[in-house]
């Protein structure tokens, strides 16, 4: 949800940015916007779209689109579940177990 | 033809200790590399589903009879949800592992000839299977995942059943029935609040839609779900044994660290066997005992392994007990019932055991639906919120006593139908059998229908504000959303196609729905096909009139 709010946040930059464009015959939003994402698709966008397992059109479309909102989740997630043999020896603390209550 | 056995097996199989809990609910976006292959966890369990279907093969030939099969696999779906969606740090161990489910595939892939992946959560599958990847694994094997909910219906009669004589099923299950397609159960290792375990038949539950789910979702649950095997059964089950799942499922359970894989060719005996390794009496859980009684278990099942009992947390089937009153100080419960099964009341002021005794009337019911769900506002974030909001909940018609009708509180103490309205406070009355409290309830909160688990939570969600349901994980709430928007849309469709998914929603009392006298020769049979004529124009209007978005009473 937070991730579709972001990507409703973008659409609606770009859509000011074209109002600004086509209204006030000024298209710096459009200019920055595009400078910015492409910026980050050079940098981190494509190469984090790829890793993921996306394709590069996708990738390329999705990261000019929405910027960082498309590729930083991405990128968390991979980090998140990128494990080393070490994560998967069981310990105590592999889980907190909730106050259950049970009396029985 | 479905598989024969001369012998039947169950292997329990160990996995190595380690900690699995890594996507334990959801597939990891590396699914299908190198890099998951790679994973230890990974490695694990698919030695451990190898090792056991090897080893049952070699006590059954299960290999044999599905080699070149078609054959249909369901995992056991219900809310995913992934660490931090409730307050509890881990993965809701309440649907099969997808790990496991993939591995399970792996055996068969080189075995069969055709696989259809399909569940029906009751809810949204679609939107389930896809955060769970189960899509992901369809999409990896090169077949198709389909959700039952959204399937045209087929309909059949079971004249030896004694409460689902009349069933329907989705279409792709009519190919199980007539044996075209073999079917694989793979459920997970877990208490259930309606039948105290939930494994490899009861699993089937998930082939009814929703409107045939709630049909005699009341205390006659174990006989329905039993006489569901007249139809079809398991020809293969595997159980997910590597993180089991304890306490009041469908809520958010408690995990159970067991390390196994059990596999069987009997679903019966499977369940009879994972139960006692669950630590509970097989001979005494209510769904055994009927499942046995009809003669679907096997006594001569040969069971390789070694049966360890890991203690599971029971499911609590009742709203009386000491953790529901600490656990919700503010919630006044009444309860009473006059039918056949409940206890003469006989006196006004009766003891905490006798409430408990009318409780347990109807136990698959209402009160089983209200245990899950004070269950979900259990493990919400807003349970500090929520855990001293006052509420009077009323269910059943009333335990009669001089002519007048009386609900018990916990401790046994009788109320009558003026002394319930005059209570402080807003006041949930459920159950169709409730009517005669209807006017003790605050507006909106008779709960009509027996059963309708998803009328009933939405509107103790309302009665319970602010509490907020820990499985509409806000960052999946969209894609539960699209789910939901799918399910309606492709129902109403069907609708106006004149193939409705659903029977009529019939769910208004715990009746029997008998099915016409059939011809001597089918008496002796399992089952009957009984087919459903296309929809007339006047019917389809009403069907599409009847497709509701979440339930029957809301929208």
């Amino acid at each position: 949800m937070i991730q579709f709010l972001q990507y409703v946040s973008a659409g609606i930059l770009w859509i000011a940015s074209a109002v600004l464009t086509i209204v006030k015959k000024n298209p710096i939003g459009i200019i920055i916007l595009s400078l910015m994402h492409a910026a980050e698709l050079f940098t981190v966008g494509l190469k984090t779209g790829i890793e993921y397992g996306k394709k590069r059109v996708y990738s390329i479309v999705m990261c000019m689109t929405f910027g960082f909102t498309w590729w930083l989740p991405l990128k968390k997630q991979m980090e998140a579940e990128t494990f080393t043999d070490a994560d998967f020896v069981r310990t105590d603390h592999d889980f907190t177990m909730p106050d259950t209550g049970v009396q029985n | 033809m479905p598989a024969t056995y001369e012998k039947n097996a169950v292997v329990i199989t160990k996995a190595p200790a380690l900690n699995y809990f890594h996507n334990n609910v959801s597939l990891p976006y590396d699914y299908g590399r190198p890099s998951y292959e790679k994973r230890q966890d990974v490695i694990a369990i698919k030695q451990a589903v190898r090792k056991s279907l090897d080893d049952l093969d070699k006590e059954t030939g299960w290999k044999e009879q599905f080699k070149g099969k078609k054959i249909l696999i369901k995992p056991n779906l219900v809310f995913v949800t992934p660490p931090g969606a409730y307050r509890y740090d881990y993965g809701i161990p309440q649907t099969t592992d997808p790990r496991v489910f993939d591995a399970v595939m792996e055996v068969l892939d080189g075995i069969v000839s055709d696989i259809i992946i399909g569940e029906g959560s009751g809810m949204v599958t679609w939107s389930y299977a896809h955060m769970a990847g189960y899509d992901r694994i369809a999409k990896n094997y090169g077949c198709k995942f389909v959700c039952f909910e959204e399937m045209p219906t087929d309909r059949y009669f079971c004249p030896k059943a004694e409460v689902g004589q009349e069933v329907y099923v989705p279409k792709i299950i009519s190919e199980v029935i007539r044996g075209e397609r073999l079917y694989v159960s793979v459920p997970k290792m877990k208490t259930n609040i309606y039948t105290g375990v939930t494994l490899g038949f009861k699993n089937a539950m998930g082939t009814f839609s929703c409107n045939m789910r709630y049909r005699n979702h009341t205390w006659q649950i174990d006989k329905k779900l039993s006489d569901l095997l007249y139809l079809f059964k398991p020809d293969l089950t595997v159980v997910d044994g590597i993180i089991g799942g304890g306490g009041n499922t469908p809520g958010p359970n408690f995990p159970v660290l067991v390390d196994k894989i059990v596999t069987g060719t009997n679903s019966v005996e499977v369940d009879r066997v994972v139960t006692e390794m669950m630590g509970f009496d097989p001979t005494k859980n209510k769904l055994l005992i009927e499942a046995g009684k009809r003669g679907f278990g096997d006594p001569d099942v040969k069971i390789v392994g070694k049966k360890e009992i890991t203690p599971f947390i029971p499911a609590e089937q009742s709203l009386l007990t000491p953790r529901f009153e600490r656990n919700w100080p503010g919630i006044r419960y009444f309860v009473g019932h006059t039918n056949d099964r409940a206890p003469k009341l006989e006196k006004l002021d009766n003891d905490h055991e006798f409430a408990i005794e009318m409780e347990k009337t109807c136990g698959g019911g209402c009160v089983a639906s209200l245990g899950t769900t004070f269950e979900v506002f259990f493990g919400s974030k807003t349970y500090p919120l929520t855990k001293k909001r006052k509420l009077n909940v009323i269910v059943g018609n009333g335990a009669e006593f001089e002519g007048k009708k009386y609900w018990l509180d916990r401790n046994g103490k009788a109320y009558s139908l003026e002394d319930l309205k005059a209570l402080p406070g807003m006041t949930y009355v459920c159950g169709e059998c409730s009517a005669p409290a209807k006017d003790a309830a605050s507006p909106g909160l008779w709960i009509r229908g027996c059963g309708e688990v998803n009328n009933l939570a939405f509107r103790l969600i309302l009665a319970m504000m602010p509490t907020l349901p820990g499985q509409f994980d806000l960052n999946n709430l969209h894609i539960i959303l699209f789910g939901f928007f799918r399910k309606y849309f492709i129902k109403l469709f069907m609708a106006a196609k004149g193939t409705p998914t659903e029977p009529n929603f019939d769910a208004y009392n715990d009746g029997l729905f008998t099915i016409p006298e059939l011809a001597e020769k089918n008496l002796d049979c399992d089952w009957v096909e009984a087919p459903v004529p296309k929809l007339t124009m006047e019917q389809r209007i009403e069907a599409i009139k009847n497709v509701k978005f979440l339930a029957k009473f809301l929208f």
